[in-house]
Formats: C-alpha cells, structure tokens, sequence
C-alpha cells in the first residue's frame, strides 16, 4: 500500500516537468513578441523603442536559451517562485496564493450544491424508475448538460438580478454574491451526478443483499438511506474529482461573468493580455493539485470498498 | 466512457449478426428522442447551408438606422448593435460554429484512433512515450487545458481549433489502445498472421474495423462537448475575429449590450444550447441501442418492481 502511494507520488513528477515543457514550447511557439508587449505596455508614449525591447528582453530573461529558462523556471518553482507577471507587476505565485481562496469558496459550494441536489434525485429516478420524474430527469439534465455555462449564467442575472432584483450580480462583498454563481457552476455537474447515481442505484437495487434487507421487513425509505445508497453512491465518488476538475474548468468562465476574483477570473485575463508566465503557473500548480486529487479519488476508494482491497491481497 | 465499457461495446457490436444490427437500428429509430434529436441537428445544418435563400440579408449589411431593435417584422429577432439582422448572423454563424465543431470532434477522433492503433499494436517505445504524454494531458480538466493553449497561442478559428483537437484526441486514443491491447490477442489476428499478413494488413484488415463502430459513437456523444468548449473559448474572445458571425464571439460581443438588448445574447445562446441538446440526444439513444447492458436494466427493473 504505501509502495503504491510513493509510486504514483512519484509519477507526478515527470508528469508535471512534462506540462512546463509544452506550455514553454507553445509559448515560444506563439506569434508575437512578449518582450515587445511588456515595453509598450510599460512606456508612457504607448510606443516601444528597439532599446526598451532590448532592455525588457533581459528583464523577463527572454534573452537567455530555451533549455536554460526551463530549467531556471522548475529551479524558481522548487523555491516557490513562479516568476514574475508579464502585465501586472505581480509575482505570478502571489497572485495565485491571493485569489485562491475565493475559488476554492465558489468551487467547493458548486461541489456541496451538487452532492446535495443530486443524491435526492438521482436516488428517486432509480426508485420510480421509467415513471414521468424519471423521465423528467432525463430531458433535464440532458438540456442542463447542453446549456453554455455563461449562458446560464446570463438567464441567471437577467431572471434574479434584472428582473426580479433578489441577487447581487456580480462581485464578492455580499454573503449572498455566492448564490448565482454557485448555482450556475453546479448545473452541469447535476446532471451528470444525478444520471450517474441513479444509473449505479438501478444496479444496487438489484443485489440480494437489499431483498434480504425489504424481507426484514424495512421500510423503503431505510432500505434506500441505509443500504442501497452508501454502496450506489462508490461509483459516484470515483468520478468526485472529474467533478472538482469541471467545475474548476468552468469557474474561468462563471468567475469573468460574475466578476468573481478568483483564479478562474486570472486564467482568462491572462489568457487574453498573452500573459505567459501567469498562464504557466497556473497550468503547472492546476495539473499538481488535479494529480493529487485523482491519487486521494482512488485511495478513497480502496478503503471504502472492502472488495477492491481484497482482490489486491 | 471507460475503455472498458468501450471494449465491451465493441465486442458487442461485432458479436451481433448482421440482421440484429438492424435491428439495433430500428430500436434507434424507434426512440424519439434520439430521433428529435437528429431531425433538429439536420434542420440547423440545412438552415446554415441554405442561409442566402432563406434571408434577404447579408450576415455583414449594415443599417445604421436601426440598431439594437427588438424582434419585429422586417427583423424576425432584431437586429444588433450595427443594425445588422440578428436571425441571419445566427443562420450564417452556424455554417462557422457546427462546421468548427463537426472537423474539431472528427479530427480529434482521427488522430487519437490512428495514434490509438499504433501504440496499442505495436507497444514499444512509442507506447511508453505516447501514454506519458496522454497522461499529462489529462491531468488537467480538457476546458482548462483548451483554455491555457488557445491563450498561449493567441486567438483566432485556428488556433482554438488545435487547442481543442491537442486536448480532445487523448480520450481516443487511450480507449482504442487497450480495445488493440485486447483485439491483437484475438484468433483471428492469430489466423492472419499465420497466414502471411504484414503487420500494415493486419491492422487495416482485421482490427481497424473493429474499433471504427465505437470511435464513431465516442465522436457523436462527444460532439457537444466540442461545440460547448468551442463556444466558451469564443466567449473568452479567443475565437473568430468580429465581423465573422459565429455564435460564441456573437455572444461574447453582445455581453456588452446585455443590459439595454439581453436578445442579443439570447439568442445565440438558444442556438448553442439547441444544437448541443440535439447532439446530447442523439448520441444518448446511440449509446442506448449499442449498450449492451441495455439487457440487464431491463431485468435490474423487474427485480426493482417486487
């Protein structure tokens, strides 16, 4: 067991130095001076002469070879040094280490959101399987699963921020500016969730150990929370951090709409500005924390199924 | 979907006689969803195709005088802010949003079967090498990915193109991988090479038909998905360049105007929506009439009944 853990500890390494080189390459593969960008965008005429690229060239270390910015990046990161913003003057970890939180907030409340809404309905469809709320689930989450994440988003402030006045819009002040991003992120996940539960409960409900368990005389109601659940919802946990990764996916777009400062919000500015080393470490801190959750997915598991740690002894 | 459920579509396919497949076909056609579905993608497809004989309006004509109108009768939805006739820019940027969508999910279908058959088949070096990288990959959600090299690349049809087909092929290509791992063991492979058959007919021959079926089924259901990241990287303004319609840049340029014309966002958005639900039915009852397991839910039902 824990040759296994240090095992595919240690293959997230080369993974990782994998993810710099390509997002190194891309970015020296891309049209278009940065170091050019970065003079005019700190010269007060708006213009750059050949001596402020020269001299912006230097700064941002561009002039230095390929092989030795790479390495001189992964030494950096070792350290906790993402290297410096190419637009905002920031350091890139700082950055990140500042917004952070607020992602994690708006993720994890999309992920609660999820769970919460998901189980009841995934667990009912199973129960009344091929009735109208079956059916009714199914349109819904296939037209859940269809709609843009900003589009919802839009319908949302139109509807409860417009219209109806209920909801702040947009920003982070209020305990309330979580709600409509939080519902607009979570849509998507509830509908796969849901599909996905009552496609694992249609088989738990089969089992023999829950027609030992209607013999006994329970009730449905305590043969579905106490027996078919807990093992219907295993399958469920295994796709947890897909889920995690989707909504982290989808709050660069929700955190623009709703002018959330996390940094799904940072991704798709820096994206826009060409802010490479912004882009760079938020792909190689993303793919560390992604690599992580799928090795604690898998871990979690081992040791809530008592038959997969079996059939590995 | 799993490789293992791939491999189990792929055997289930290729056990069933040829009358039996039509028989899958009918239950397709039977469902209607599926069948909505299909009808609705094909409608939006002519109604991009046939864009010039159903407008009077060009996707580019400007009228300076009647901007940001609402839906009337010279206008069916509007117009935007240059005056331009919302329902022909929505016509015409299909022709750009599905054509995008359709040559990204092929494409992406294409490389990592191709990649997917010659890891598998011939292990290796090659394999090693192709699985490290499909690995890194995935290690981040494919929206994100998508996002980072269409940032890194610059904006432009082309550029969110390749990030979307450099993200997508991997999912291809690990699951005809291991259905290879499995198919190279067959008999008949055994039978064809016992024959004389060069490794290049052996795949082309024996195997590749058999991973074709399932590919195809991956590339419907992952249609939407395509559309849908498309869309997103267009909303970003990563996409086609302005005076281009194409839903996901319509969209991204009407969030300027949401709060005197929201229409303008609408709509756009109720075209994305419609076409990736028509794709999401579509391959749903696709993957019903191919799924095996189709069998069991239906006897996991009666025992659910008692």
């Amino acid at each position: 067991m824990r040759g296994y853990v240090l095992r595919r500890l240690l293959l997230i390494i080369p993974t990782l130095l994998l993810l710099v080189l390509g997002t190194q390459f891309l970015a020296t593969l891309a049209p278009g001076d940065p170091a050019e960008n970065y003079a005019r965008l700190h010269s007060t005429s708006g213009v750059a002469t050949p001596a402020q690229i020269a001299h912006a060239r230097v700064l941002l270390g561009l002039n230095r070879p390929f092989f030795v910015r790479y390495v001189a990046w992964i030494a950096g990161a070792v350290h906790g040094d993402l290297g410096v913003s190419f637009t905002r003057n920031t350091h890139v970890a700082a950055e990140i280490g500042s917004r952070l939180g607020a992602t994690l907030e708006l993720a994890l409340t999309a992920l609660g959101l999820t769970i919460i809404v998901a189980t009841p309905l995934g667990a009912f469809a199973a129960m009344r399987h091929g009735s109208w709320f079956d059916h009714t689930l199914r349109a819904g989450s296939l037209l859940l699963a269809s709609i843009p994440g900003f589009f919802l988003a839009y319908v949302l402030i139109e509807v409860f921020g417009t219209q109806l006045n209920l909801l702040p819009v947009a920003g982070r002040e209020e305990a309330s500016s979580i709600v409509l991003p939080a519902v607009a992120l979570s849509a998507g996940g509830i509908a796969t969730a849901s599909r996905l539960l009552r496609a694992s409960m249609l088989e738990v409900l089969g089992e023999d150990y829950i027609r030992t368990a209607r013999g006994k005389g329970l009730s449905s109601v305590r043969v579905v929370a106490r027996h078919a659940l807990p093992n219907a919802a295993l399958p469920v946990i295994t796709v947890l951090g897909t889920l995690l990764g989707y909504l982290l996916a989808g709050s660069v777009v929700i955190e623009t709409v709703f002018a959330w400062p996390g940094v799904g919000q940072l991704l798709a500015e820096a994206v826009a500005e060409r802010d490479y080393p912004t882009i760079q470490g938020l792909v190689v801190i993303a793919g560390a924390f992604f690599l992580i959750i799928n090795l604690l997915v898998d871990l979690s598991y081992r040791f809530l199924d008592p038959r997969v740690r079996l059939a590995k002894q | 979907m799993t490789a293992q459920e791939a491999i189990a579509w792929s055997e289930a396919v290729a056990a069933v006689p040829e009358g039996r497949r039509w028989r899958r076909l009918r239950v397709l056609l039977r469902d209607r969803a599926a069948v909505a579905g299909a009808v609705l993608l094909l409608l939006f497809v002519l109604a991009s195709i046939f864009a010039p004989l159903l407008t009077p309006y060009g996707p580019n004509t400007t009228d300076f005088t009647n901007t940001l109108s609402g839906p009337g009768v010279h206008h069916w939805l509007g117009t935007d802010d240059l005056g331009r006739d919302e329902l022909t820019r929505i016509l015409y940027g299909g022709r750009v949003s599905i054509g995008m969508a359709v040559v990204a999910a092929t494409l992406s279908a294409a490389i990592g079967l191709t990649l997917g058959l010659i890891s598998g088949y011939f292990g290796g070096v090659f394999d090693l090498v192709l699985m490290r990288v499909v690995d890194g990959l995935q290690a981040l959600p494919g929206l994100l990915l998508a996002f980072a090299v269409a940032g890194l690349l610059g904006a432009g049809l082309l550029n969110i193109e390749i990030a979307v087909i450099a993200v997508w092929w991997t999912g291809y290509a690990r699951v005809v991988r291991s259905m290879v791992l499995s198919l190279r063991e067959r008999a008949f492979v055994e039978a064809a090479r016992g024959t004389g058959a060069t490794n290049r007919m052996i795949i082309i021959r024996h195997i590749l038909p058999n991973v074709v079926g399932p590919a195809t089924v991956l590339a419907t259901l992952e249609l939407a998905h395509v559309l849908l990241a498309l869309a997103a990287l267009s909303f970003l303004g990563l996409g086609v360049a302005p005076p281009t319609a194409e839903w996901g840049t319509m969209l991204s340029q009407a969030k300027d105007f949401f709060d005197r014309a929201p229409q303008l966002l609408i709509y756009p958005g109720l075209a994305i929506t419609l076409v990736a639900l028509a794709s999401n039915l579509m391959g749903d009852g696709l993957r019903d009439a191919l799924d095996p397991r189709l069998q069991r839910d239906v006897t996991v039902r009666c025992v659910a009944a008692r």
